[in-house]
């Protein structure tokens, strides 16, 4: 074997990221490696690619164990990741972004004209114009950003070359080169490890598959068995964790409250439309970076459509952050530590901090009539423990997201926009936040709530709108909204 | 691990209460070892040193609480100092000498909080680099000629025997206490108060929230720059002549006393109630320090060593908030 993992496994903390990944791919072979967003197959790549050492097992090369000590060591070794953040530095032209970090501190390795030429290279056989060299990246289209850093693997010399979602910007003459170029690169023993949502595209290239779910390998399969049907099936058994119960059934049809209109999330991203109704749970799921964050910092107004519009039924369009919260839209940003919480303050603090301007008089406040509102979410949402005056960091997870989601309650929105709210929350308190939707639907407060775990939001919503390449693909209801379905629609298939 | 934790918890919290005991307990050491201080002239002098520094400090507070430091302070304190003899000498009328003042104060302010808030810069490098042009500006508008008079009133508002009315106490002592008030309830009763805290303990999150950070930023050094020229004023009624250096005590002894205080240099945490008990504190140890006999440049010695134990102490205290 060129590179495998066996019995390895991989933690963050307490959260087991990878149970037991056994993964094994031959010389001259292209291998792919699927899973939904928690499968572990992120992990497999940081490990692969020396970002991560395991903590049981470890990574074989030709047989030997190594322990990777950095992306330098794995590039050394051969192995070589293009991600599927388009990393460039702005600051350097692109053919500097090309070799950036195989020169030593003081010497070239080679000279600039041998740099040149093996970068262009490069470029032309995927198809793009080597005069892009000259440019810095900002000037160049995404597109154009992912043929670069193709192209900045392809001048090192591989022996295993990972593409985790590194194709999904390419259009397809290009894609078709890049395939073309791998078939050809990997005869004499090369190989490359495939990480693609696009199931149909996978199968053009691929010579095995291995499948991941929860942290687990559930198989490899040859080609001819990966049909997307196979792959879907594998990946989709069901969780040991047993799923939370639903908190009562689908509904249907309110009002529209707020609609998109042609909207395009990225340049190029195919426009779509979407209509939340009054008093419904819209879930949006997708892998990771297939929209589902673009949509709903869209719809918060923190984020400005490519094309189109989003706007109320009443025709008021959201044109930024705080238009959108005039309209009625609150934002509960999804990185608690980074976007939300004020570390240094209590629980009262943090949970009234939005609604403090309109609780005041002239700029000052009743302390009184602060903590009244405090106490009534707190209590409304079950904060525990039940003390405004606590510490928000002495608070879990659970509960400090609960004083989150009260900052924006206590501003009475219409529509309450959930970053993945519940990750790293224990399944107790995911249950009981699903009643708590449900409660504030009840008053007619819409939610959208974006989550990466499908589990949670067939739990939670009345509908999913379920992304991929940056657009809303399909949106899923009724009996329609299975896991299989939005399975499907993650990785680019219909349902049968 | 827990019980290694323990102690290093209980450590900085005890101090964070000792604070507010600090003064007195420095008080009646200071008294024992210099019974002098025990009349009304002894404690009023006292409490003028404290005045002028306690009302410099505010604008320091304030900086430090939102993540930023005011290096300007200095320099403002000069500026005023400065303007003031030269105007008034110049025939110009009290009030309006003030206006100007405060006029110059507010644009250092304003220009310190909208480069650290727009283009990015640490405050530190903003705030060091507008101070120095003050300092400069003053000195070319008036040709380096910086003597001048002083008026009267301003003389007794400083002087330890002044009284206000039929009060006892300087004009400058009570002065500090009008604007303590004022500036602890902001703190604790304003939007704005809050709003300070908030951008001090997460930025991101702040904004987030529909606080506009460059506009706290810049109310805040405006505050600074206006307490820094206060100061700057007071001054001039004590020292009798003028000098754009006069403020120059004013850089360390405004972080000392923040940083006695407790108020956290990573910003979020602290308030002017400890920065009084600080100030309070550095102005008893330098008069303790002064009585028996220690010079000038050993007090910055122990000052300094005073500052670096109390970082090192309080340094933990975030850690330890940290790991919850």
């Amino acid at each position: 074997m060129l590179v495998s993992l066996s019995g390895v496994q991989h933690r963050y903390g307490a959260t087991v990221a990878l149970a037991d990944c056994r993964l094994e791919v031959a010389p001259g072979e292209v291998h792919a490696l699927v899973g939904e967003n928690g499968s572990g197959k992120s992990t497999v790549v940081k490990l692969l690619s020396g970002i991560m050492r395991p903590t049981v097992g470890s990574v074989h090369v030709d047989g030997d164990a190594v322990a990777l000590r950095s992306p330098a060591h794995a590039q050394r070794l051969g192995i070589v990741t293009v991600f599927q953040e388009t990393l460039v530095a702005d600051e350097l032209t692109a053919l500097d972004n090309v070799f950036a970090g195989t020169d030593g501190l003081f010497r070239r390795r080679r000279g600039a004209a041998a740099e040149r030429t093996a970068a262009a290279d490069a470029l032309s056989r995927l198809g793009a114009d080597p005069g892009l060299l000259s440019l810095t990246p900002d000037h160049l289209s995404l597109a154009e950003r992912q043929v670069l850093t193709l192209a900045r693997a392809l001048v090192r010399p591989w022996r295993l070359l990972i593409l985790d979602e590194a194709t999904s910007a390419l259009d397809l003459a290009t894609r078709d080169r890049l395939f073309a170029l791998l078939k050809e690169q990997t005869t004499d023993g090369r190989s490359v490890l495939f990480v693609s949502h696009r199931m149909d595209e996978m199968r053009l290239i691929i010579d095995r598959a291995t499948v991941q779910r929860s942290g687990v390998t559930v198989g490899t399969v040859t080609s001819d068995e990966a049909t997307p049907a196979t792959l879907l099936a594998m990946m989709s058994g069901r969780s040991e964790q047993a799923a939370p119960a639903r908190s009562g059934p689908p509904r249907t049809g309110g009002d529209p409250f707020l609609r998109l209109r042609d909207v395009a999330l990225e340049p190029g991203a195919e426009p779509f439309d979407l209509t939340l109704r009054r008093g419904e749970i819209l879930g949006v799921a997708g892998l990771d970076g297939q929209g589902g964050s673009a949509l709903v910092e869209t719809v918060a107004g923190l984020r400005r459509p490519r094309a189109g519009r989003v706007e109320t039924a009443d025709g008021v369009a959201i044109t930024g952050h705080r238009s959108a919260f005039a309209a009625g839209v609150a934002y509960v940003p999804g990185k608690r530590q980074d976007e939300g919480l004020f570390p240094t303050l209590d629980v009262a603090d943090n949970l009234a901090m939005a609604i403090l301007p309109r609780l005041a008089r002239r700029g000052f406040f009743r302390r009184s009539r602060v903590l009244a509102t405090v106490r009534d979410q707190m209590e409304g949402l079950g904060v525990h423990p039940a003390d405004p005056r606590y510490p928000i960091t002495g608070l879990s997870g659970g509960n400090a997201q609960k004083v989150l989601v009260g900052r924006w309650l206590a501003t009475e929105p219409d529509l309450l926009v959930l970053n993945d709210p519940l990750r790293g929350v224990d399944l107790g308190t995911k249950v009981e936040f699903y009643a708590l939707l449900r409660r504030l639907t009840d008053d007619g407060t819409t939610v959208l709530m974006l989550s990466t775990e499908l589990e949670e939001l067939l739990a939670a919503c009345d509908r999913i709108a379920v992304c991929a390449d940056h657009r809303v693909a399909t949106v899923l209801d009724g009996s329609a909204m299975t896991h299989d379905a939005a399975l499907a629609a993650m990785f680019g298939q219909e349902v049968s | 691990m827990s019980t290694i934790a323990a102690p290093r918890i209980a450590l900085p919290q005890l101090l964070v209460r000792l604070v507010y005991v600090a003064p007195v307990a420095l008080f009646v050491v200071l008294v024992a070892v210099l019974p002098e201080v025990l009349s009304r002239t002894g404690v009023m002098s006292l409490l003028v040193l404290a005045a002028l520094l306690g009302i410099a400090a505010v604008g320091q507070t304030w900086a430090i609480l939102i993540g930023g430091i005011d290096l300007s302070i200095p320099a403002t304190i000069g500026m005023a100092n400065v303007l003031l003899t030269t105007l008034y000498s110049q025939g110009w009328g009290f009030p309006a000498a003030l206006a100007t003042i405060a006029a110059v104060a507010v644009a250092t302010g304003v220009v310190n909080g909208a480069l650290a808030s727009s283009l990015g810069l640490h405050p530190l490098v903003v705030t060091l680099g507008v101070g120095s042009v003050v300092t400069g500006a003053v000195l070319v508008a008036t040709g380096g000629n910086t003597g001048g008079s002083v008026p009267a009133a301003l003389t007794g508002a400083v002087s330890p025997v002044g009284t206000v009315g039929p009060l006892p106490v300087p004009f400058a002592v009570l002065a500090w206490v009008a604007v303590a008030a004022l500036v602890l309830w902001v703190e604790r009763r304003a939007v704005f108060g809050r709003h300070l805290y908030a951008v001090g303990a997460n930025t991101r999150a702040a904004r987030l929230a529909f606080v506009r950070p460059a506009r706290v930023q810049i109310t805040v050094y405006v505050v600074s720059a206006l307490c820094a020229a206060a100061t700057g004023v007071l001054l001039a009624g004590s020292s009798g002549g003028a000098s754009v250096g006069i403020g120059s005590t004013y850089l360390f002894s405004t972080i000392t006393a923040v940083v006695v205080g407790g108020t956290s240099l990573l910003g979020g945490a602290g308030s002017y109630a400890r920065t009084i008990a600080g100030v309070l504190v550095t102005t008893e140890f330098t008069t303790l320090l002064i009585g028996v006999g220690i010079g000038a440049t050993m007090q910055q010695v122990l000052l300094g060593l005073a500052i670096l134990v109390l970082i090192t102490v309080y340094g933990r205290d975030r850690h330890v908030a940290q790991r919850l």
